[in-house]
């Protein structure tokens, strides 16, 4: 059933930036050595499973928690352990594999297409053998390790179809060919976690693809798919709760604690994976967004793959390039010699560092620029790709009470006052303004013409409160 | 690159250099933040994000000011074509003096000089009469950034708008140059005041020495002048302030401000429609002695406050709902002044002083509001 949904306070609409990625997905060349970490996604780290010149097969288990508490973690490459350890500052534990030109695979017993004829915690343990659990930012609670979660509480799920946000890929880029995969996919998830209902999100830019799905879903009852607006942060957990389930998460808390799981796309292609073939999470599809790329786009790519290698030859040498993970918006920047690819990343994006100093900049017409006044050419006709850099645009300033924060903030605070009341050292103060519904998604930094970084304040103020809390 | 250009990057560069030279000399450091004002005029700075989101909108307040500025030009041109070139003069006396200021804060407090002096240096002259000596509005916009901004704190922190307390304060303290025979019909036809360096009291053979603006001429009369007509009013060929005369430049303006995200909308029609509706109710009241509601619109400076003066940010409220009841409590305040009170019929601006320093407690009242709806 398709249903169209459009309220949502706040939030931000953005149009194609430079470098946006686009498909097909492609695959990369295996790297000679491959640096495994033991801890990825949201659980916690687990013991190694295999000793210095072993011999690994790509989908065998080398990594396992004793209590079995913590996902597994498997080989995504046939080779042979070099080493074990805190390697190259990756992380804590981290297995190294000289790569074979090979594609010997084992895996999980294949459940196959009729999943639903076995019980739901059988399926529920596969997803969790899998790694498939640990793949999103809260994780699946499934019986193994339910984070807390009484899984009987679960009675949705929200799987988000769709990217918003600086440089989103659309879900046919992600998906591809694979419409059916992700329809199973979702009926595995649904089965797993028995739960009532299922809400699909997708782009209101994407009718093809939500029409494709739909027939795809066609047999599927409690199965629902709704077109909303690209309106950033909308493919997040609060938003999508709030709008498919009518549900707010509790600040600071997780979808989970009311109810509802979000997964996205690539989680619910691994359920899939996992579950009908039997194979566990050993790959990533990432998006590779930016200027900073000669050519963006999706790449498929083996987890434990240096990022490093995996993009080294895309970058552009032409000009200096930031790399961030998790959104050029709320992500963190990354460096690509210590990083390697997990089940968590997602995408990584080349901004251009742009120190220019630009002569009368505030007198551009700007045809390609982006901005939260409509004082640019650029949000009254379409035209070239927006300018993609981290220059701040301006000079600091105090604050002029303009309300644009407030305006775009998709959780209805008050970014102005809070970043007032930490700066005065009120934090306290803060809380009753909601500090920790913040969800720290950037907007209001974004558009803040005087600069100000609203949203460092608030996290400062959420760590200020949080240390407060220990001393006490 | 075009040698206009690199003749340009050479000057900032230039700048640049005193800058930091400046900066490293204790004598010279109070220069440094009217350097840093012209270096980040001519070419913005190279700083770029440390953390989330690292990438910014690229508003930020030169655009926001600029974009009032180019929106008060057709007044200022306006302002010139009716009452002659001392008006520019006017203008750049109001602009020296109040960068003058501004920078010499600046250095004191080794602060960076803020944009919002560029808008208030070019309100300040638009909502004074054309007869203005040229040292009174050095006085009034020296006391408007000095008392009514910096005082409180600078740009961000101030509880009046700057422009308006600068008149406030000339009002009162110089009524003789404010009030009474200060108003002067304007030139009108083929090149206007363009071909004058002032209005010289013998144009048109109206009797401006007596002459008010059309909102205090009804004051004095208790009828609308017969002279006036609606057309005049729109067009501005009343007397009036040297920016306020063309009404229909100011709904442009409006439209072009609340078009780009500059101005509020709300803080736009809010005090158009509690000055309508505060007239409708007296004039029916009173049995037409006072003045219609649409005479109310188009004389006086109605509009121009509400564009220009209720939709400054800093001393108007920040939240939806405490906008709108600051903007109608000004356009029904602006009313009651002009109607009843014979010593000043300037309403709007005593209006909207009255009413800027509620707009923290506005503030304070909805936020509380909202965060309480929050919590149950
Ligand atoms: S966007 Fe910036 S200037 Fe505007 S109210 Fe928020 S903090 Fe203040
Ligand atoms: S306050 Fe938090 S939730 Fe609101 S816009 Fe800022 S970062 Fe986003």
């Amino acid at each position: 059933m398709l249903s169209t949904k459009k309220a949502f306070r706040g939030g931000m609409l953005f149009g194609a930036f430079e470098g946006h990625p686009a498909g097909p997905v492609e695959s990369v060349a295996l790297p000679e050595k491959i640096l495994v970490p033991l801890q990825q996604g949201v659980d916690g780290p687990v013991q190694s499973q295999v000793e210095v010149h072993d011999r690994v097969v790509r989908g065998q288990i080398i990594g396992r928690c004793p209590a079995d508490a913590q996902a597994p973690v498997h080989s995504p490459v046939c080779g042979t352990v070099e080493q074990v350890g805190n390697l190259e500052g990756v992380a804590p534990e981290v297995v190294c594999i000289n790569v074979e030109d090979s594609e010997d695979t084992v895996g999980g017993q294949p459940l196959g297409a009729d999943f639903r004829s076995r019980p739901a915690h059988e399926v529920a343990e596969v997803l969790f053998q899998a790694g498939v659990a640990s793949m999103h930012h809260d994780g699946i609670p499934v019986s193994r390790n339910t984070r807390g979660v009484d899984p009987g509480n679960l009675d949705t799920l929200i799987v988000a179809a769709m990217e918003t946000g600086v440089l989103a890929v659309s879900p046919e880029t992600l998906v591809g060919l694979r419409v059916q995969d992700l329809a199973t996919g979702i009926g595995v998830l649904a089965h797993a976690l028995q739960v009532e209902q299922a809400h699909i999100a997708v782009d209101d830019e994407s009718p093809q693809f939500a029409s494709r799905l739909e027939g795809c879903l066609a047999t599927e009852p409690n199965v629902r798919i709704h077109r909303l607006g690209g309106v950033y942060p909308r493919h997040w957990d609060e938003p999508l709760t709030a709008a498919l389930a009518g549900r707010r998460v509790p600040n600071d808390g997780r979808a989970c604690d009311v109810g509802v799981v979000c997964v996205d796309l690539q989680t619910a292609l691994a359920a899939f994976d996992a579950v009908v073939r039997g194979l566990p999470v050993i790959e990533q599809l990432l998006i590779l967004g930016g200027p900073g790329y000669t050519r963006a786009g999706v790449v498929r790519a083996p987890i434990g793959m240096r990022v490093g290698d995996l993009i080294g030859p895309r970058l552009r040498q032409d000009m200096e390039v930031r790399l961030v993970e998790g959104g050029l918006l709320s992500g963190r920047s990354l460096d690509p010699d210590k990083r390697v690819v997990t089940r968590e990343l997602r995408r990584i994006d080349a901004l251009r560092e742009d120190r220019e100093r630009t002569l009368l900049a505030f007198l551009r017409p700007g045809r390609a620029l982006h901005s939260y006044g409509r004082t640019f050419l650029s949000h009254w006709r379409a035209s070239d790709p927006l300018r993609c850099d981290s220059n701040l645009h301006g000079e600091k300033r105090p604050c002029i009470s303009c309300a644009a924060c407030d305006e775009v903030c998709p959780r209805e605070l008050l970014p102005y006052w809070l970043s007032r009341q930490v700066r005065s050292n009120k934090a306290q103060a803060a809380l009753g303004f909601e500090l920790h519904a913040c969800i720290e998604c950037g907007l209001c930094s974004y558009v803040c013409p005087s600069k100000i970084p609203l949203m460092e304040d608030i996290q400062q103020g959420k760590t200020q409160v949080a240390t407060e809390q220990v001393r006490a | 690159m075009p040698p206009n250009r690199s003749v340009l990057r050479g000057v900032q560069q230039r700048i640049h250099r005193w800058l930091m030279a400046a900066r490293a000399h204790p004598r010279y450091r109070i220069f440094a933040p009217t350097l840093d004002a012209l270096d980040t005029f001519l070419a913005r700075p190279g700083q770029v994000t440390s953390a989330a989101p690292h990438i910014r909108s690229h508003w930020d307040l030169k655009r926001y000011m600029i974009i009032v500025v180019l929106a008060l030009i057709p007044c200022a041109l306006t302002g010139i074509y009716l009452y002659g070139w001392r008006v520019a003069a006017v203008i750049a006396v109001s602009y020296a003096f109040g960068l003058g200021t501004e920078a010499a804060f600046a250095g004191i407090k080794n602060e960076s000089m803020t944009e919002g002096a560029f808008v208030t240096c070019m309100l300040f002259p638009l909502t004074l009469p054309p007869t203005i000596p040229l040292w009174t509005v050095a006085v009034g916009i020296v006391f408007a950034i000095v008392f009514v901004k910096e005082i409180f704190g600078g740009t961000g922190r101030n509880l009046f708008n700057p422009a308006l307390g600068g008149r406030c304060f000339i009002y009162l303290v110089f009524p003789q140059h404010l009030h009474g025979q200060v108003w002067p019909m304007p030139y009108t036809g083929g090149w206007g005041g363009f071909g004058h360096w002032m209005w010289n009291g013998a144009h048109r053979g109206f009797d401006a020495l007596t002459a008010a603006t059309a909102a205090s001429a009804w004051k004095v009369a208790e009828v609308p002048v017969a002279e006036f007509t609606i057309r005049d009013m729109v067009l501005g060929v009343i007397p009036g302030s040297i920016g306020e005369s063309p009404k229909i430049l100011i709904v442009c303006a409006a439209i072009l401000l609340i078009g780009v995200k500059v101005a509020d909308w709300r803080l736009v029609v809010s005090p158009i429609i509690g000055a309508l509706a505060m007239s409708a109710l007296l004039h029916h009241t009173t049995g037409g002695w006072a003045p219609a509601p649409h005479l109310a619109l188009v004389s006086g400076s109605l509009l121009f406050g509400a564009t220009f003066m209720t939709t400054d940010p800093v001393s108007a409220p920040a939240m939806a709902p405490s906008k709108w009841i600051y903007g109608l409590a000004i356009g029904m305040t602006a009313i009651l002044i002009r109607v009843y009170s014979t010593t000043f019929p300037q309403g709007l601006m005593f209006a909207i002083l009255l009413v800027n320093p509620f707009s923290p407690l506005l503030d304070y009242l909805f936020r509380t509001l909202r965060f309480r709806r929050h919590r149950a």
